[in-house]
């Protein structure tokens, strides 16, 4: 019962961030139709630019915070004006502007090589990670933290889209771009948005899971692939399937690790994506995209 | 002896709810030139994508020469003789013209790279013929001078007659062409209105499906109408313009677009 | 006449791969040797990849992982099952093509980024595996693999470099063959429009399962070639930084194009001993390079040279834009 208590817990921990990341592809993928491959390095830098800022520069974490949400939006300005928008003028087809962003995931991880190093380093916890003895349950502040930062995530996610005038349009270019046009609403400020919005989500989780994963500069690959499983698991077209998705794969992954091997954790849940993909290919939650066809 | 080239009996086909073409049944005899239309939203293109193999039927069957090609894929269609063409021009952006249309001859060289590997040495000579048969095409179509261009560098009625050289190219027994007319001038709408009436002499079944009343009704032996699904009208041009169900069927939605 | 409308020609072919006879004699000592043999290893990775995705439109991200699997199975055969190199090869190419048949039956029902994540995750696990499963694969230790030998000697740096180039040529004129042919136009035809190649004949589907199946087996080959070079296999191989450089090498020489694979692995395997600051800078570089060449030389350097017929072409008057038309309608 503890064992199983804790796995749920460390699961849904993990689940929040791929949750995220998943919650930040969908967003993206619904105002530009374009998977963004470096969201995962939004992690990463998250979590490393955390330590430059708290352990390197030993600033507070009132100062670092906004330092870590200013690195990580300054990329994602980077990555809009760089490369999303050149290849969208010069009318690349949707996965050629995916092949741009792993380009910049590719760069980012570079520029992470020449910065951090390759090695894995330990990152400065927001919140203590002293055992936490909730009822039957044994966590920490940290978790508690990703998991509170996801569920605010989720409500700012949905007020944004469905409370304010700037999420209609937001919800209307995911439609149709050509006719949100006509209608007066500049996709392009709209993706824009999407890009700094998700990497500001991103970051934070970055941050938060940090201590937790230990910051690595290829982090964000198992990430980046991990989100995109959760978003497909729920359904693209809805950043909050694509959410629920992430803690549906966190949960599968520590329960298979704890009671099974870690070795065969990811092979299964690749193989049971799969075939949800081909029983149904649009996400368990999402009629979205099949409506559109 | 009679058989039909072309027999389409109870076609239908459903949409969740909604049956967008409902026991459609005609035919259409060798050397025919048969025009399907019908005001919007008649079934005219789902019609057209069942008789393509792009859609499966919900019921009902579709012969071509006497088979049963109810439950073929599209891809098996054209070697069987049936080839088509695409109202909004699907022509191949990565290649030339020349070899848009050398496409067309796909089902008429081996099958795969293995079977390639062993039919290595005639490949050369079928690939000659090809591409003679393909200049051809281009010349009837006129063309000729344009083989090497890139396909965006033609307008759009080049583009279309690229389109047809190309269904061209598999010597189908019948042609299906997708409203062939829509977005072109009277100039090329003329010279496409001749080409068919060139590839009619030589003896091609076609069917058209077409929005331009006047294109079609020179143009075909005989005319199936659509309205909501099913059919209304199957007869000679002359006696679908007077029938009164078809006039219905046009008035009445030109009534109810008026309302509008 | 246009030069669009000639077959293209085997020669030049042909005359790279006597380039590639001709080497060991051009070169001195066996550092830049072993240079050439690289190039020709990551030429063939890179061939099964353009003919996927630069032909077919069919991107697969785990190609660094079949390139693993068939190194490893290439040495295990050896070591465990004591088979002869050249049966170790069949086997391990074998083996690929079999797993690749195996994957690509569910795989290639996705498309475009759906595609790309589930090839890249199939990579990971793969590399996870041989990280993890020791007692099989040795860890990251990695293995030894037995030398090449003849006549009961171990082959020397040149003799072991023809071997590489043999299967190199073999695999350049199998890429170039399907890339001339009905075959690579069947390809390309299925990569601009799938209904519109199906209603040609083409068996899209068929096709697209052949091709991965082929690609799988391509990068086993290139993976026992350099097992073969190397003398060792460990999981870097299945790593990402195989899948970037492969992804730098396809973009940069061009993809869809008959020299691209084998310009673009030039490029990438001597750039690096040419700058000599390059070593923690070069991931950088590879993604600054795939990020350029896909928004200003979008063909690559090969796409350069092959492309010249339109480009000139393109530079006389423009006539009525018939793309404009069709945008409306699209």
């Amino acid at each position: 019962m503890e064992k199983l208590s804790y796995l749920i817990l460390s699961g849904v921990t993990n689940g929040s961030v791929y949750g995220l990341i998943g919650l930040s592809l969908s967003i993206i993928y619904g105002s530009s139709r374009v998977i963004n491959f470096a969201q995962g390095d939004f992690v990463m830098l998250g979590a490393l630019s955390a330590i430059m800022f708290v352990t390197t520069f030993n600033l507070p974490w009132f100062i670092a915070i906004p330092g870590v949400i200013g690195v990580v939006m300054l990329t994602a300005l980077a990555l809009n004006y760089g490369v999303y928008r050149p290849m969208v003028r010069r009318k690349a087809p949707p996965l050629t502007i995916m092949m741009g962003t792993l380009g910049a995931s590719i760069m980012i991880y570079g520029i992470g090589l020449l910065v951090w190093g390759p090695d894995q380093k330990f990152v400065p916890a927001l919140l203590s990670l002293k055992p936490l003895i909730v009822g039957p349950l044994i966590t920490n502040p940290q978790q508690l933290a990703i998991i509170a930062t996801f569920a605010a995530f989720l409500v700012l996610t949905w007020y944004i889209l469905y409370r304010t005038r700037f999420g209609l349009s937001i919800r209307a270019t995911g439609v149709d771009p050509k006719v949100a046009l006509l209608m007066g609403i500049r996709s392009e400020r709209i993706v824009l948005f999407s890009f700094l919005f998700s990497a500001t989500v991103s970051g934070i989780a970055g941050v938060l899971v940090g201590p937790l994963l230990g910051g690595q500069i290829g982090m964000g690959l198992m990430l980046i692939v991990k989100g995109f499983l959760a978003a497909i698991l729920g359904g693209l077209g809805s950043p909050f399937a694509a959410a629920a998705g992430g803690i549906a794969i966190g949960m599968m992954e520590a329960l298979m690790a704890g009671y099974g091997t870690s070795l065969y954790a990811e092979p299964a849940i690749f193989m049971l994506i799969l075939l949800v993909l081909f029983v149904r290919p649009y996400g368990l939650l999402g009629d979205y995209e099949a409506e559109r066809r | 002896m009679n058989v039909p080239l072309l027999n389409v009996s109870g076609a239908t086909r459903r949409f969740g709810g909604l049956v967008a073409v409902n026991e459609v049944s005609f035919e259409i005899g060798p050397g025919q030139v048969c025009g399907l239309i019908g005001p919007n939203g008649a079934g005219k293109s789902t019609m057209f994508d069942l008789i393509t193999g792009v859609r499966p039927l919900s019921s009902g069957s579709i012969h071509f020469m006497g088979r049963d090609v109810t439950q073929e894929p599209a891809h098996s269609r054209s070697p069987m003789g049936m080839s088509r063409t695409f109202q909004i021009v699907r022509l191949f952006p990565g290649m030339s013209v020349l070899e848009n249309v050398l496409m067309g001859f796909q089902p008429k060289f081996p099958d795969g790279v293995i079977r390639s590997l062993f039919g290595i040495g005639r490949l050369g000579g079928q690939e000659r013929d090809a591409r003679q048969r393909a200049y051809e095409i281009l010349d009837f179509v006129g063309l000729a001078d344009r083989a090497g261009d890139r396909i965006d560098e033609l307008t759009l009625g080049q583009l279309r007659l690229v389109d047809i050289g190309r269904a061209m190219a598999a010597s189908p027994r019948f042609l299906m062409l997708d409203e062939p007319a829509a977005g072109l001038n009277d100039a090329e709408t003329n010279n496409l209105a001749e080409m068919l009436a060139r590839l009619k002499a030589d003896g091609l079944s076609m069917l058209l499906v077409e929005h331009d009343i006047d294109f079609i009704m020179n143009a075909c032996d005989k005319i199936v109408v659509m309205d909501r699904g099913t059919k209304i009208a199957d007869d000679i041009p002359a006696r679908v313009r007077t029938n009164d169900a078809v006039i219905a069927a046009y008035i009445g939605k030109r009534a109810h677009d008026a309302q509008h | 006449m246009p030069l669009a409308t000639k077959r293209a020609s085997v020669w030049p072919v042909v005359a790279v791969l006597a380039l590639g006879v001709a080497l060991p004699f051009l070169l001195s000592g066996g550092f830049q040797l072993r240079i050439a043999m690289l190039i020709w290893i990551f030429a063939i990775l890179s061939m099964g990849f353009n003919l996927l995705y630069g032909y077919t439109g069919q991107i697969s991200m785990g190609q660094q992982g079949f390139y693993a699997v068939g190194a490893y199975a290439f040495a295990l055969l050896q070591i465990k099952l004591g088979l002869s190199p050249v049966l170790a090869f069949a086997g391990a190419v074998a083996i690929c093509a079999v797993l690749g048949l195996i994957v690509a039956y569910p795989l290639l029902r996705l498309r475009t980024h759906y595609l790309a994540m589930a090839t890249l995750g199939f990579g990971l696990i793969l590399n996870g595996v041989a990280n993890r499963w020791i007692d099989f694969t040795g860890g990251t230790a990695g293995l030894t693999v037995p030398p090449l030998t003849w006549g009961g000697e171990a082959l020397g740096r040149t003799g072991i470099y023809y071997v590489v180039l043999a299967i190199a040529g073999v695999v350049f004129l199998l890429h170039d063959f399907i890339a001339r042919s009905h075959v690579g136009r069947a390809l390309q035809a299925i990569r601009d429009d799938e209904t519109a190649a199906a209603a040609l004949g083409v068996p899209v589907r068929r096709y697209k399962l052949r091709i991965f199946v082929l690609a799988a087996a391509i990068a086993a080959v290139a993976g026992c070639c350099f097992s073969v070079v190397s003398l060792r296999v460990d999981p870097s191989l299945g790593e990402f930084h195989i899948l970037v450089s492969m992804l730098t090498i396809a973009v940069v020489g061009g993809l869809g194009t008959r020299f691209g694979p084998l310009i673009g692995a030039a490029i990438v395997t001597i750039l690096p001993q040419l700058l000599l600051q390059f070593g923690a800078a070069e991931t950088l570089i590879y993604g600054a390079f795939i990020v350029l060449f896909l928004l200003f030389i979008p063909h690559g350097l090969a796409g350069l040279v092959e492309n010249v017929r339109w480009t000139r072409k393109s530079a006389a008057p423009a006539r009525t834009a018939a793309t404009n038309v069709l945008e409306v309608k699209g």
